[in-house]
């Protein structure tokens, strides 16, 4: 029997897994943005992101736009590669039923 | 743990979990990536105020401030288009594909300044030929567009300026600024109502598969 690959517990969570998928595909994103992408709550949106930073899957900047300022969050090189791990670990474990 | 259990982290899923977190990917990313593209009020502001500096030129007394009719309103539109821009952009984020698309028009529209407004004082202006350039200019834009977004839709459109720039080096009098006309309404304001009906459209679909917008 083949070995099933594991999968990367911090990505796996619904709300980080939606986070870097949210953040694959843009430049950056505000905290802002993030939240009402996801619905979160702020303090929710902000724990689950200090995984994600602590893990080094994203990197945050904090800086001061139109004299506002604002948090900046974007997705490392790192976090792309744990996110096109994940997506190949899960498809592995559906045994290759999705195409693409 | 059952013959469909998974180990992840310790703990058992099934397929149907698996399968939602795909879901979630695809419908997240989606998300992302449309967050920036919806820009059918543009070319439906750009529609009228072509239209608003045709009927403004051809219109007035030749001494009633004729000459102003373009400079005024493309540098209105001009204005209100980065007013309009900065306000639906803000606090959305950026990506390469909203990068690229507006090169693209940036650089379309500076291109049509600079060649406009020295034509049009040099004392050199020429009907037909001014329009066409205009006309082949926007169709480079549009065209670009639907190569990059792989949209034939958008093709279509650029070719259709581009057809309208053919049109009017072969017509004669007011027949330049019908063309004009013809082309904006069916390439401007249709396009940018259809875009606009996509953009209500695809966010209500969103909205009942649960991904939010800003």
């Amino acid at each position: 029997m083949p070995e099933l690959p594991d999968l990367d517990p911090v990505v796996h969570g619904k709300m980080r897994l939606a986070l870097l998928s949210l953040l694959s595909g843009v430049d950056e994103a505000e905290f802002t943005w993030l939240r009402a992408q996801t619905g979160s709550t702020d303090g929710n949106l902000g724990a689950h992101l200090l995984k994600l930073e602590e893990a080094g899957y994203v990197a945050m900047e904090k800086k001061f736009v139109a004299r506002k300022p604002v948090t900046l969050y974007r997705m490392t090189e790192t976090g792309r590669a744990a996110l096109e791990r994940y997506i190949a670990s899960l498809k592995a474990l559906l045994g290759g039923a999705l195409a693409g | 743990m059952d013959a469909d259990g998974r180990a992840v982290g310790g703990s058992a899923m099934n397929d149907h979990e698996l399968t939602e977190r795909i879901v979630l990917i695809e419908s997240m990313m989606r998300a992302g990536r449309k967050s920036t593209e919806y820009w059918g009020w543009n070319f439906l502001l750009w529609g009228i105020a072509y239209f608003v500096a045709v009927a403004w030129s051809s219109l007035l007394p030749e001494a009633g401030g004729r000459w102003l009719a373009w400079p005024v309103t493309m540098i209105f539109a001009v204005l209100l288009t980065i007013g309009i821009a900065r306000r639906r952009t803000r606090n959305k984020p950026r990506s390469e594909k909203s990068r690229a698309l507006q090169a693209i028009w940036t650089a379309m529209g500076l291109g049509i300044f600079v060649f406009a407004f020295p034509v049009a004082w040099s004392g050199h202006f020429q009907a037909q030929s001014f329009m066409a350039a205009i006309e082949v200019m926007l169709g480079i834009a549009h065209v670009g567009s639907g190569i990059f977004l792989r949209w034939q839709t958008q093709i279509v459109v650029g070719a259709l300026w581009w057809a309208a720039a053919i049109a009017s080096c072969l017509v004669s009098g007011n027949g330049v600024a019908y063309v004009f006309l013809a082309a904006t309404l069916v390439c401007n304001i249709g396009f940018g109502i259809y875009l606009m009906i996509r953009e209500s459209r695809d966010k209500a679909l969103a909205r009942a598969a649960g991904v939010q917008h800003a």
